[in-house]
């Protein structure tokens, strides 16, 4: 199926990342950092001290004050996305697959990544290890993305806090975790890690309209995609209820460990288009903005 | 509370049945999810903590063990004991009297509020309740005895009529007495409007007496003036506690003749006459006109006797106490002779009477007196008696004469016929006897009148008015004015079927095989007509019978009885039947039962 259709890029070209942090380390790149380094864009004054590059001491000040000053200039780094996609076999899940929401999300961010002259890794989260991509720039890796996302499969589970935390960041960035967050083992450490690599976090959870919507009925014996465990249940509108209540708990406490830890939390359903994802939830919550 | 049926209980095996169908589950069928994390979570959150909850997740097995619970409890069709109530048998006596015709409340009289409460109350038994049914007319009768169908104890309830006949629950309380004193746990329900003397007998005492005005023709009875005309005299009663006007009509077989008032002072009586009545038929009645609450006592009647005299044929050497005696008795056509040979030549007479002389034959319509018999054959005479008392046995002949002794010389001695009875007697010796034999009425006197001091008697003139009086009436009865209860006797006057139509029309044929004729159902007041069809044509005697007003008209308020204690009015119960509460428990369940499983899916 193709993922990336021309009518996707027309509308992803609209739009452009939101980050939001200064980024003091990296190779250089189109954005501004919290470096003083030698692009054009002026930053600040100070005075001369000893082991100044006497290149750039501001001679009109000097003239005007009788002081020496150095001029300041800011340096333009590139921006490092991780893009964590939860690979388990429960994303593959639903009429409308969970996988596919997932992969079109992490192309339309990449994409995105892409056009800003920032570097962006796809990480592959699978059981407790990740595998981990290649840091591609410039709109010309677009091809090799694509290609990298195309060859994702879904299946097994996965443990995302573990494989995470094997993904060594050594510099500011932004990290985007895309899953459906159903780890018994929870994301809380990860997002400490991320946190503490002072990373910007956006947790996007995608759903399938099955597991928002349940439409059972009877006497069930409810089996686990990823390890084949069952649960056995009468499902009546009590049990409906106390699903959606769980359900909505869950957002809940995905919703409260972003606030914890500064992220951005986002929700896609897989039924949903890619559009309304982009433009109604990432806009709303600030992640990307319109050119 | 008492269990009817304990075999129901059976069906508690369904309890722990319902229990183990709850445990093992059904096989559920197999769904993937993508993920069971939240399910997990959700059905940890169902798991019951609190007894509450325990209770609320297994809310349709709990209703069903109820439902099975309420079925079982139905089926035992338990009955509530309430005031001891709770009988193995029950005994109902209702109160059919004239009285209970009164009006109780809203034109329902005593009678219908009593079946009514009565129905009622049968209802409240339980089940296997046995059932006695009595009235109290009569002496006390069983209508139904050891019934279980209630539906039958309600009919045979519906079934008792309003008569006019007199009659307390005193009898019929003493026959329940009897029958109960083989039971233990039994219960005697009464219905009555006047007060019941219970002597010992543990009953509820149903009272109906209700207060109302109340008036009433006693009785009718008449005189024939010499013209030919009527003088109709009518007693009107006014039970009522002020002085009332009344106003009453007299009828002649049926048509008006006259309206008179009178004024009545409470609670006394007066008789009111009707002059100069010029009436040929045979039914005279008179009626109050003024409403009250017993009607059937508002109207009497008497019926009007053929006037002309009777032919009586004196057969004698000559008895001139006889003629006299004869005499006395009044419009009566007395021929005598000597000559036996002129018997049945010329003509016919209504008495023979054969003064110490027999005919060799005799084969004549009309009634015979045989004085002194001597050498009669077939008149059963065996032996005589002398010098010796003679006393009166209570009959019909010996009315007012009980006490008198005749002392006679020489006196025959009667073996008494079968359809016979005697009335003079020495020791246990027959003197003389009365009767009808089939074709006339026969009487026998075993002694001369001259030979005994009979004639000197003051009682002698009343001997003699008896049994002419007895001898002429030849009618199919005895007797032409009755009290309702009172049996008509009947006198067949040829080969064929006697009927007897009741006021309502209703028609009873009289066997003619019947030894003793004799008619009992005279339960309600009016015109009883007695036919007979002879050689002649159709014989037939009117015979009234009147509302026993004396007895009924004003019964004696009575209390009720609840439980040994008087109270004002008591309803019977025999206990709470409970299997219809148990019934819609149950629907109420399974209702309850669907909407929860409607909620919960």
């Amino acid at each position: 199926m193709e993922l990336f259709t021309t009518d996707f890029f027309q509308k992803v070209n609209t739009l452009k990342l939101a980050m939001l942090m200064r980024l003091s380390a990296g190779t250089s790149g189109a954005r501004k950092s919290t470096a003083k380094g030698t692009s054009v864009e002026f930053s600040d004054f100070r005075e001369y001290m000893l082991g100044d590059d006497i290149r750039r001491i501001d001679w009109n000040a000097y003239g005007r004050f009788d002081k020496l000053y150095i001029k300041e200039f800011m340096e333009e780094k590139e921006g490092l996305y991780n893009i964590f996609i939860d690979t388990s076999k429960s994303m593959d899940f639903g009429e409308k697959k969970k996988s596919e929401m997932a992969l079109k999300i992490a192309g339309a961010l990449s994409y995105l990544v892409l056009g800003n002259l920032d570097r962006v890794y796809v990480n592959e989260l699978k059981e407790d290890a990740i595998r981990i991509g290649k840091g591609l720039s410039g709109r010309n890796a677009w091809g090799k993305i694509a290609k990298a996302l195309g060859e994702i499969t879904f299946d097994g589970k996965t443990t995302l806090s573990s494989s995470i935390l094997r993904r060594n960041i050594k510099v500011r960035g932004a990290s985007i975790i895309i899953s459906d967050f159903f780890d018994r083992e929870g994301i809380e450490g990860a997002l400490k890690y991320l946190a503490y690599k002072k990373q910007q976090i956006v947790l996007v959870q995608v759903f399938s309209r099955e597991e928002i919507n349940v439409d059972y009925e009877g006497a069930l014996n409810l089996i686990d995609s990823e390890d084949g465990s069952n649960v056995k249940l009468t499902m009546n509108r009590q049990a409906v209820k106390e699903y959606e209540d769980t359900l909505e708990k869950h957002v809940s406490y995905m919703k409260g460990l972003a606030r914890k830890y500064q992220a951005s939390y986002v929700q896609a359903v897989s039924d949903e288009s890619i559009e309304k994802v982009l433009f109604d939830s990432m806009i709303g919550a600030g992640l990307i903005l319109r050119k | 509370m008492i269990i009817s049926k304990l075999w129901p209980v059976a069906f508690i095996v369904l309890v722990p049945l319902i229990v183990l169908l709850y445990v093992l589950k059904q096989k559920g069928k197999d769904i993937t999810v993508s993920s069971t994390y939240l399910w997990r979570e959700a059905i940890k959150n169902t798991e019951a903590t609190t007894p509450w909850e325990k209770f609320k997740n297994n809310i349709l097995m709990y209703l069903q063990i109820l439902t099975v619970l309420f079925l079982i409890a139905a089926l035992m069709a338990p009955v509530l004991k309430k005031g001891g109530g709770d009988y193995k048998e029950a005994v109902i006596v209702i109160d059919d009297s004239a009285s209970m015709g009164y009006i109780y409340k809203d034109e329902v009289t005593r009678l219908d509020e009593a079946k009514k409460r009565a129905r009622s109350y049968v209802d409240s038994l339980n089940d296997n309740c046995e059932i006695t049914l009595l009235k109290t007319t009569g002496g006390g009768q069983v209508v139904l005895s050891n019934a279980i169908d209630k539906r039958s104890v309600k009919q045979a309830i519906d079934d008792i009529k309003q008569t006019a006949l007199t009659g307390d629950a005193d009898e019929a309380a003493a026959i329940v007495k009897s029958l109960a004193s083989n039971w233990s746990r039994y219960g005697v329900t009464i219905f009555t409007d006047t007060p019941v003397t219970l002597n010992d007998l543990t009953a509820d005492v149903i009272n109906l007496y209700s207060e109302g005005k109340n008036y009433a023709v006693e009785y009718v009875n008449y005189g024939i003036k010499e013209n030919g005309k009527l003088t109709v005299l009518a007693k009107i009663d006014n039970f009522a506690s002020d002085d009332t006007t009344i106003e009453v009509n007299l009828y002649g077989d049926g048509q008006i003749l006259d309206i008179k008032s009178i004024s009545v002072p409470a609670n006394s009586s007066q008789v009111v006459y009707f002059e100069d009545i010029d009436f040929r038929g045979e039914l005279i009645e008179a009626e109050v006109n003024n409403k009250d609450y017993l009607a059937d006592d508002n109207k009497s009647g008497c019926i009007v006797t053929e006037n002309s005299g009777k032919r009586v044929l004196l057969v004698t050497a000559g008895n001139t106490f006889l003629e006299k005696a004869l005499n006395s008795v009044g419009r009566l056509d007395v021929f005598k002779t000597t000559d036996l040979s002129v018997i049945g030549k010329n003509e016919s007479y209504d008495l023979y009477i054969f003064d110490s002389v027999v005919p060799d034959e005799f084969d004549l319509p009309g009634s015979v007196l045989y004085i002194n018999p001597e050498g009669a054959e077939g008149l059963g005479v065996e032996g005589s008696i002398e010098n010796s008392l003679i006393t009166f046995s209570k009959s019909e002949l010996s009315n007012y004469l009980e006490k008198a002794e005749v002392g006679v010389n020489h006196s025959l001695i009667f073996k008494r016929p079968a359809w016979a009875m005697g009335y003079l007697n020495n020791g246990d010796d027959c003197c003389g006897y009365y009767g009808e034999d089939g074709k006339r009425r026969i009487v026998t006197l075993g002694f001369d009148i001259h030979s005994s001091d009979v004639a000197l008697k003051p009682e002698f003139p009343m001997l003699i008015y008896n049994i002419v009086n007895y001898t002429l009436e030849a009618g199919l009865t005895d007797n032409c004015q009755i009290m309702t209860g009172e049996k008509i006797k009947l006198y067949s006057r040829s080969d064929s079927n006697m009927s007897v139509k009741k006021p309502d029309g209703k028609v009873s044929e009289i066997d003619k095989g019947l030894v003793s004729k004799v008619y009992t159902d005279t339960d309600m007041k009016g015109v009883y007509t007695v036919s007979q069809e002879t050689e002649d044509g159709t014989n037939e005697s009117l015979v009234y019978a009147s509302f026993p007003v004396k007895e009924e008209s004003d019964v004696a308020a009575g209390e009720s009885v609840k439980g040994g204690e008087a109270g004002n009015d008591v309803t019977p119960s025999g206990g709470k039947e409970l299997r219809n509460l148990f019934i819609l428990l149950l629907l109420f369940t399974v209702v309850l039962e669907w909407a929860v499983y409607i909620y919960q899916s």
